[in-house]
């Protein structure tokens, strides 16, 4: 799979999904396409004013999903200290990342 | 500690020709029995047996703080112990016999030797009994080669005729009745050599349970002989040596899985002359030896040189720099395997691995490494090295899996193409061992957990999406029930129907 040939900022709602668990407070965001920075995501940054999630590369890149968080989920991503990040479509796992998670 | 009596240095020769004929054929019943265990007991015993061991070992290494003598009785009974799901799982009893029988008598001889080590030396001419004789046949016998198993079978031997001999030396006193003479100076070297084969007798059915036990009697016996003026730096590392051959000619079934790990990385990369590939095999040549068994007896030499270096090197950068190289030429010593071909394991190549472990938050080895001398030793080697720690066990484990997926699936791929072998799944737990592979695999399943979560039927799980056909995909390769599924607008929404896949995936789908 070659990440940069798929990899896309043009993102719908359809291609991003938000989950996470009220209990355990486990958070995870499913996305049907690659993002650009697919292959050297390292973090996650969750911004309370904007309820938007954004991913920062290892050099510092980032790239933001444009969707954002909508209550009953605004609270657990906000408090979430990692994120489970699936690149996922038709039952098919592409790439998975346990990234630190972080909210401003 | 009393002055040997002088009646005890004078045994009767014929006493030690048993003693060392009975080591012999020891080590024959021993080989032998440890051929069954993993040969004939295909899967199961073998692997608790070698848990029970690696727990066992692990133990000993960290928490033991008496006596040698004490030590060898303790491992004797973890031994047999260790042999019990043997017995419990009715199968072929008569390898629970001989194994009780050489665990048994191993551990009295090796008490034996300890105690003679530790008494002050009153039974240090028995380990003169083989001197010099023993040295150079075992050297002879290291030289000429061929299968471990024949080597025995010489050993065996020549114990039996040289003992007479060596029972010459044994009549001298020797450096450990504190009487330093050529005599002693050769029975010194005889007890570094020849008290890892009584040693092993254990050795190989407790999967290493006694390598302590054979640490206190070498440091034991070659402290002496430094602080006597008779062995000096020069001498330590082939003392040393002794002791790592002794204890790898009785594991020629991991050299072996050794080999097949690499090969399998490099048959299955598609390029097998590439330097990916190449390095992909360094990578699991080197990482092999990071298993709890491999990298005991890796640690168990520097634990001696450790123990002794600061008598021969006084300068503390000095003596720790000569620690790390001697580590790190053991790493590359026994990366060597037959898959590598020409592409042998360098130092460099050493320092690029250890480097990759010590930023691991996690990892045991760099545990090991940090805070201490060889952490000293390895900045006075490569001043350029890092050990400062990775910021997050995520992002490595996100590292690891991008970096060596691919390591992960094709050693999976050639366990089981190895399914015709009734060693596969012996092959299998070993290449599941290897922290390189295995951490990789414990990856996927901590993964695919993760996403059981999500699905779980006891979850208070919520989605927020516009396409729950995606979840509902996921959801039919994990089983368990859909989440509450909301809108991106946060409208609620029917989920999509339960669908189950008609089988749990192992892995996910990659």
């Amino acid at each position: 799979m070659d990440f940069n040939d798929l990899a896309t900022t043009d993102l719908t709602r359809k291609d991003v999904d938000f989950v996470c668990d009220h209990d355990t407070g486990k958070v995870w965001v499913l996305h049907g396409k690659p993002f650009p920075i697919q292959k050297k995501m390292a973090s996650a940054s969750y911004d309370r004013q904007t309820n938007l999630i954004s991913f920062i590369a290892s050099d510092g890149e980032r790239f933001t999903v444009s969707t954002p968080v909508k209550p009953p989920l605004v609270t657990p991503f906000a408090q979430a200290k990692n994120v489970t990040v699936v690149w996922t479509d038709k039952g098919e796992i592409f790439d998975m990342h346990l990234l630190p998670l972080t909210a401003q | 500690m009393a002055d040997p009596a002088p009646a005890q240095q004078q045994e009767e020769p014929q006493g030690y020709s048993s003693l060392w004929e009975s080591v012999g054929n020891k080590a024959l019943l021993v080989r032998e029995a440890g051929v069954n265990v993993v040969a004939g007991i295909p899967a199961i015993p073998g692997y608790l047996l070698d848990l029970a061991n690696m727990a066992d070992r692990a133990m000993g290494f960290n928490h033991y703080e008496g006596s040698a003598g004490d030590w060898i009785q303790t491992k004797a009974k973890a031994g047999l112990d260790a042999a019990d799901p043997l017995k419990w799982m009715g199968v072929r009893p008569e390898v629970k016999t001989t194994a009780d029988a050489v665990i048994l008598e191993g551990g009295e001889l090796i008490g034996d030797i300890a105690v003679t080590v530790y008494s002050g030396g009153a039974a240090a001419p028995k380990l003169a009994g083989t001197a010099g004789k023993f040295t150079s046949m075992f050297g002879a016998a290291a030289v000429e080669g061929g299968s471990s198993m024949s080597l025995w079978s010489r050993l065996a031997k020549t114990f039996a005729k040289h003992a007479d001999e060596g029972a010459e030396a044994a009549a001298r006193p020797g450096i450990l009745s504190r009487n330093p003479t050529i005599g002693g100076m050769i029975a010194t070297h005889a007890t570094i050599a020849a008290v890892p084969l009584g040693v092993a007798a254990a050795e190989v059915t407790t999967h290493g349970a006694v390598s302590q036990a054979t640490i206190d009697t070498m440091v034991a016996g070659t402290k002496a002989a430094i602080n006597s003026g008779l062995l000096g730096k020069d001498d330590l590392e082939p003392a040393i040596d002794n002791i790592g051959f002794a204890l790898e000619v009785l594991n020629p079934l991991d050299i072996s899985a050794h080999n097949a790990a690499v090969e399998a990385v490099i048959n299955f990369s598609g390029e097998p002359d590439s330097p990916e590939t190449i390095a992909r095999a360094k990578g699991a040549a080197v990482g092999y030896l990071l298993m709890p068994t491999q990298a005991a007896a890796i640690f168990a030499k520097y634990g001696i040189r450790s123990q002794l270096v600061d008598d021969t090197i006084p300068d503390r950068n000095e003596a720790d720099k000569f620690l790390a190289e001697g580590l790190i030429d053991d790493i590359v010593e026994k990366s060597h395997t037959n898959a590598l071909g020409d592409n042998q394991v360098t130092r460099d190549d050493v320092k690029h691995r250890i480097q990759q472990e010590l930023v691991k938050p996690d990892s045991t080895f760099a545990s090991m490494i940090k805070g201490g001398r060889l952490e000293n030793g390895l900045r006075q080697m490569w001043p350029d090295m890092q050990f400062a720690p990775a910021p997050a066990t995520e992002s490595n484990l996100t590292n690891a899996f991008h970096n060596a997926r691919d390591d992960a699936a094709n050693a999976l791929n050639a366990a089981q193409d190895a399914a015709a072998d009734q060693s596969q799944d012996w092959l299998m737990n070993r290449i599941m061992g290897i922290p390189v592979v295995g951490s990789i695999i414990s990856f996927f399943m901590k993964c695919f957990e993760g996403l059981m979560e999500m699905f779980s039927p006891q979850g208070n799980v919520t989605a927020q999406t516009d396409n729950p056909q995606r979840l509902q995909a996921l959801q039919g390769q994990t089983g368990g029930t859909m989440p509450e599924v909301l809108t991106h607008d946060g409208a609620s929404q029917e989920a999509p129907a339960v669908r189950r896949a008609p089988g749990l995936s192992p892995l996910p789908a990659m």
